[in-house]
């Protein structure tokens, strides 16, 4: 920054400080757009993709792997799921990533903004931890009634009676819980909002499912990231997180009690136990589903599917490597790598329907 | 701006012509760029207002799941972490542009200046996430929770949740606004003749009462307009916010220890996901209007303090 130096009285401070004020003017302006990363331009042998932080990890390993192979640059941004929705509808970015399933008018939009079909490839199935911070309490069991009405304000306390009920014969302490929860829009919080939907009738009909639900409590942060340092330096928080997210962190999560009764930890195996008992849709155009409160035995309640979003119809050269990538991403050498940083793999029947979809992109 | 008289004379010369209209061109482009902006966001935030009629800065019921958009919540939030940090960077500004002008040597004010200056051109993000990762913890440890269990009986200082709360965004955007008004004010500080200072000093005053005396009095008006220009950049600031006021829609209280959001603070957070919803994105731009025009009011506020000081001095 520089200033008007020296000179007679009060007319050159005033012009500094005018000086100033246009520029902080222009400065306050600017920054209420939000601006989008820069990416580099898209050569034959670039692609760029952005949105979930879930997935984040995953795509950016089998990227750079991908180009060491093939000679393919795969650019991903971990924006976010909203975030990935939103580039890939202003044809920002040729893929975009959500954990959530585009809602109808996001469907619309994006149609119209792609000039084509998108289609919804799952890609991977995740578990999302319920990290806590309570240094006296080694571990913790929770079911979904006592989160949902943890995230209501309605149980405030660890000693509260409906914890004590799921974990006899602990010591509970007696601070306040402080849930932590997303505050901008999230594919994970999608997921969250989805089981607890699922059961809480409460939860259902006074917040409901969504990317940027209306939370009723609590403190909001943002990215995963900041989920996880935001219950890390507060006694008593709680919150939710991809599975590696907690692990990596060395973040303490809660088991949590399934639809079969169980108490059930985050890990590869209780997330394939969901994916193996789910039923899964045949409609190409629309590969969703929901797999959380699974009722299968040894199932985490807690788990998703997190999907690529690609346009049906490609008028570019790159649309066929993006295309590539995806299927080397779906082969059995690539999917068994999930487990690595803490995901599950696709089921078999699952990849097959995947791989028929995208036999239809060209 | 104002047109220099001698220009008049020489005005003849067509080198001087096309000078003049150069300059009035890009002049004028800064107001087109802000009409502009300013038809062209009210124009896109159009149906937010219509939907929402005077309640949408009347309102404290913001749900966008709902078609509800009621942003007194987020001005709240801008004015009450703005004003904080003003409290709380205005005293502090004022010293160090004192030290730097009238206490330390010539060399080391100089020295200082450069780092006060460079202070200013810290990215936001960079202090948002300091904020997340050094100062949340040091502030929850060491200020929010001991003033929290001592004073909780004022209740500004409730019991104590969590350490991204209005008090920890006030923090950062005081630090933020710190060499903003320090620089400016020393600027207003040196434009003091020297004559003035030496006979204060001449007449037996000691360095404070010559400060007293000579130095603040004559730039009370630029040090108000100072610290309105700092008030202006915390109005709009949005990422280190973002991160640190704990991003909750529809809290109105003095409490300075629960969780709010601001009107840029909320426009980062929610943009993403209005993306897809016309109804909503447009009530996100109507924040971004309401923003513009609190920013303007300051800055206009800042001119006419500036020239009735003008005149004043």
């Amino acid at each position: 920054m520089t200033f008007v130096q020296g000179g007679p009285v009060s007319r050159k401070a005033a012009a500094a400080v005018a000086a100033v004020g246009i520029m902080l003017a222009g400065a306050a302006c600017s920054s209420s757009s939000s601006s989008s990363g820069g990416s580099p331009g898209s050569g034959s042998s670039t692609i760029n993709g952005a949105g979930s932080t879930f997935a984040a990890p995953m795509y950016q390993q089998w990227a750079g792997q991908y180009k060491a192979k093939h000679g393919v640059q795969i650019n991903y941004q971990a924006i976010g799921s909203g975030g990935g929705i939103s580039e890939f509808t202003q044809g920002v970015v040729k893929f975009g990533a959500t954990d959530a399933p585009m809602s109808g008018t996001e469907q619309a939009a994006a149609q119209a903004g792609q000039g084509s079909v998108v289609l919804h490839i799952p890609m991977i199935i995740g578990a999302i931890a319920v990290i806590y911070n309570e240094p006296s309490l080694k571990s913790l069991k929770l079911d979904g009634p006592t989160l949902a009405s943890i995230y209501l304000g309605k149980v405030k306390k660890w000693n509260d009676p409906a914890i004590k009920a799921l974990n006899p014969g602990v010591s509970l302490p007696t601070d306040p819980i402080q849930p932590v929860e997303r505050a901008d829009s999230s594919g994970t919080s999608y997921a969250y909002t989805s089981y607890l939907s699922a059961i809480s009738p409460s939860w259902a009909s006074q917040v409901g499912a969504s990317k940027a639900p209306s939370w009723p409590t609590g403190t909001g942060a943002t990215g995963s990231s900041g989920v996880a340092a935001a219950v890390q330096q507060t006694k008593g928080g709680i919150g939710y997180v991809e599975y590696g997210y907690a692990t990596q962190g060395h973040i303490p999560f809660a088991t949590l009690k399934n639809a079969s009764g169980q108490f059930v930890a985050p890990s590869t195996a209780s997330t394939n136990a969901a994916s193996a008992a789910a039923t899964y849709p045949t409609t190409l155009t629309k590969l969703t589903f929901s797999l959380v409160n699974s009722s299968a035995s040894g199932a985490y309640p807690l788990v998703t599917p997190t999907y690529i979003l690609i346009a049906q119809k490609q008028d570019t050269s790159t649309g066929n490597e993006l295309k590539a990538w995806m299927e080397w991403c779906l082969a059995s050498p690539q999917q068994s790598e999930v487990t690595t940083l803490g995901y599950a793999p696709l089921p078999p029947k699952l990849i097959s329907l995947n791989l028929a979809a995208l036999k239809t992109v060209r | 701006m104002t047109v220099v008289s001698a220009g008049r004379l020489v005005s003849r010369r067509p080198a001087d012509a096309l000078f003049r209209f150069a300059t009035a061109a890009c002049a004028s482009i800064v107001l087109i760029l802000l009409a502009g902006m300013l038809i062209r966001t009210t124009w896109a935030a159009w149906p937010a207002f219509s939907h929402s009629g005077i309640s949408f800065v009347t309102s404290n019921n913001w749900n966008p799941n709902l078609n509800q958009f009621g942003g007194l919540s987020f001005i709240y939030g801008t004015l009450l972490t703005s004003i904080l940090a003003l409290v709380l960077a205005v005293p502090i500004s004022v010293l160090i542009a004192l030290f730097l002008t009238e206490i330390a040597p010539a060399r080391l004010g100089t020295a200082l200046g450069y780092v006060v200056d460079l202070l200013a051109a810290v990215p936001s993000v960079v202090y948002g996430l300091w904020g997340v990762f050094v100062l949340v913890p040091f502030l929850t440890n060491y200020v929010w929770q001991p003033l929290s269990s001592h004073l909780s009986f004022i209740p500004f200082f409730s019991p104590f949740a969590s350490g991204r709360n209005f008090a920890t965004a006030g923090v950062i955007l005081a630090l933020m606004i710190i060499p903003i008004i320090s620089a400016v004010s020393r600027e207003v500080f040196r434009t003091v003749p020297a004559d003035e200072r030496e006979s204060a000093l001449a007449l037996g005053a000691t360095r404070w009462e010559m400060i007293r005396l000579a130095v603040l009095p004559r730039s009370r008006q630029g040090v108000l307009a100072a610290v309105i220009l700092g008030f202006g950049r915390a109005v709009g600031e949005t990422i280190a916010v973002a991160y640190l006021i704990g991003g909750v829609p529809n809290k109105i209280t003095a409490d300075l220890f629960e969780q709010g959001s601001s009107i840029a603070a909320n426009i980062a957070l929610q943009f993403n996901e209005a993306a897809s919803l016309p109804l909503f994105k447009a009530a996100l731009i109507g924040l971004g209007v309401v923003l513009f025009a609190i920013t303007l009011l300051i800055n206009i506020g800042a001119r006419l303090i500036i020239r009735r000081g003008g005149r004043g001095a």
